[in-house]
């Protein structure tokens, strides 16, 4: 072979990456940019950070398990605390796009920065 | 130790340039796809109207023509980029990220392309083989597939891939064709890669894979005279060994453009593998490309076309490493140590395995040919033959005829000037890099020129450059082929 394997990201939260970056690029660019496209991408950024916090939960990241478990996390107990609650980043994250939403306030420049720097983290990129 | 690479201005130029080949490599797998998918569709409409497969095609455009829409989206911006101009911070980052993702979709989509009918290979493939490898060559399948088990030679191997996703139903399949194997190799080609001889250095490395095993090459260089235990540690050497082996085998078929499909491939990785994911079956890929230009300069092949690329590679690989957690780089630096001692101190042994092959050679010359030809590529020509004497000496020699006294023979002597060669495949490949790189960025920013929307690209515009490119590239390999056969008569 060629060449090593690359690893596979998940393509549908690439996909939901490059949307949320476009409509952050374009706010860094100019804080009271607007359109229907802008809110469209900002929602995929809900949609990326539900997926990303709820799949890192610690009984995700726990490894794989066996049918018993399975079963045993149906139980209420297991399910008490919100599993997204370890991801403050993505927390942080979804809590500016949903401000941004709403349009209750003007986002801040380092804001913006650690959003677009979660983002890109998150497909793998590394940073400037 | 690693380089790390600092912020300086020549700095600033390579992650340019590397923004630019990522977005490049984006754009051409991006298009390359949806020409696939199109002529499937073309193909499933003319067989079958309604047919199953449309439901298989149509949901993998529709997210192609997703980022497409995203890369155009951001048009404003890489058209910025394109011209050099300043981006914010944030915008440069984003964008980068940007196009990281596309190329994540797009990978991840080539591998789901198993799910349609196969097309066969491009005849020309096995031109461009023989012509590499001459005697050396074995009749050989090249099998169209996808991105994760491509550029394999063995079926067995593309059969192992297959089972890392998820497909563990195969290894029964592998038993059965243990006996079938030994008869001859099994190249696998990427679906993307089919029209684009651009792409078929790889093929080359591979077919070095295939001469390797046959002869075992590696495994004589590794164990000497011991016999061979498979299940020794010295396995390792013999994989390391074998992937040299096949780069140099690359190398001196098809010169310093051999290595450009890799080094692209190697970019488009957002990170560098972890741990022992790598060395398990390569050696580093860094230390690849400073082995290869090692063997280019014993071939006495200049690089300095190629140097950029090389370089904007080797930036690339410092600030990926740059990005590891500094246990994980130290671990690497002590892993890839050794690696390093092992392979340059074998390197003459391994370069003289493959100087002792008879393949058709990559020379100064060849090098010298493909400028003149890449010439011919700028005129939107076919690039089959050389002619060593030029118009305005036949030209200036008709001329002196006119008035004169010469015998009409004289005339049939002048014209005789017309002495085309026909180029050689590798002439043909490196004049096709050589006028890529020197012209696809020009391509980009006519697909994302800001002035005609900031939020829209002509990524078709960009697509119609590569299916010409290629184009040329295919015709000129068969015209070749039959200028050969005319004139051995």
């Amino acid at each position: 072979m060629a060449t090593a394997t690359a690893p596979r990201n998940d393509v549908h939260l690439s996909i939901l990456a490059g949307r949320v970056l476009t409509a952050l690029a374009d706010l860094a660019a100019d804080s009271d940019a607007w359109s229907e496209r802008i809110r469209e991408e900002l929602e995929s950024g809900m949609e990326y950070c539900q997926a990303v916090g709820a799949c890192r939960a610690p009984a995700a990241v726990a490894g794989p398990v066996d049918l018993e478990q399975a079963v045993r996390r149906l139980a209420p107990d297991d399910n008490q605390q919100p599993a997204r609650a370890v991801v403050p980043e993505c927390l942080d994250v979804e809590g500016l796009l949903r401000d941004l939403l709403a349009r209750s306030r003007r986002p801040e420049p380092a804001e913006l920065r650690a959003a677009i720097k979660f983002f890109i983290k998150e497909v793998g990129y590394l940073g400037s | 130790m690693t380089a790390i690479p600092e912020p300086r201005p020549d700095n600033n130029a390579l992650e340019r340039l590397r923004v630019l080949i990522s977005l490049g490599e984006a754009v051409e797998k991006l298009v390359r796809l949806q020409q696939v998918l199109g002529r499937q569709r073309l193909f499933v409409d003319a067989r079958e109207q309604g047919s199953g497969y449309a439901g298989v095609i149509d949901p993998l455009l529709l997210v192609l023509n997703g980022q497409a829409e995203t890369l155009g989206r951001n048009s404003a911006r890489i058209s910025s980029l394109i011209r050099g101009e300043a981006l914010d911070e944030e915008q440069r980052i984003a964008l980068a990220g940007i196009i990281q993702a596309v190329i994540n979709v797009v990978l991840t989509l080539h591998e789901l392309l198993v799910l349609l009918p196969r097309e066969a290979p491009e005849p020309q493939v096995f031109r461009v083989l023989r012509d590499c490898f001459k005697g050396e060559w074995q009749s050989t399948s090249v099998i169209m597939t996808n991105a994760l088990s491509s550029y394999e030679y063995r079926i067995e191997d593309v059969l192992e891939k297959l089972e890392d996703i998820g497909q563990h139903e195969l290894t029964r399949y592998k038993g059965l064709l243990k006996g079938f194997t030994r008869a001859g190799s099994v190249l696998a080609q990427a679906f993307v890669d089919r029209s684009n001889p651009l792409a078929w250095p790889v093929l080359a490395h591979e077919y070095g894979h295939a001469l390797d095993e046959a002869r075992g090459i590696s495994r004589q260089l590794v164990y000497g005279s011991e016999a061979a235990d498979r299940s020794s540690n010295k396995e390792f050497l013999v994989k390391w060994v074998s992937e040299v082996f096949a780069d140099f085998v690359a190398a001196r078929v098809l010169g310093p453009a051999s290595q450009i499909p890799f080094l692209l491939l190697e970019m488009t990785r957002p990170s560098l593998p972890r741990g022992l994911e790598e060395v398990r079956s390569h050696p580093p890929a860094s230390l690849r490309l400073t082995l290869v230009r090692e063997y280019l300069k014993h071939l006495d092949v200049a690089t300095d076309e190629f140097d950029g690329v090389f370089a904007v590679y080797e930036f690339d690989y410092a600030r990926k490493l740059v990005a590891l957690d500094s246990a994980e780089r130290e671990a690497k630096d002590q892993r890839e140590e050794p690696i390093g001692t092992f392979l340059r101190s074998n390197f003459a042994t391994i370069a003289s395995a493959v100087d002792s092959l008879g393949l058709r050679s990559f020379g100064q010359q060849q090098l010298e040919n493909a400028k003149e030809l890449e010439k011919k590529l700028q005129l939107d020509l076919p690039i089959s033959s050389l002619r060593y004497t030029k118009d305005d000496q036949i030209l200036s020699e008709l001329n002196s005829l006119i008035g004169s006294k010469s015998a009409p023979e004289r005339v049939y002597e002048v014209l005789s000037n017309f002495n085309e060669t026909p180029a050689t495949s590798s002439e043909i490949l490196t004049a096709g890099w050589l006028y890529k790189l020197a012209s696809y960025e020009e391509h980009l920013k006519e697909s994302f020129s800001a002035a005609t929307s900031p939020t829209s690209a002509s990524l078709s515009g960009y697509g119609d450059y590569l299916a010409r490119t290629d184009e040329l590239l295919l015709r000129s390999i068969e015209l070749a082929a039959v200028h050969i056969a005319i004139v051995q008569g």
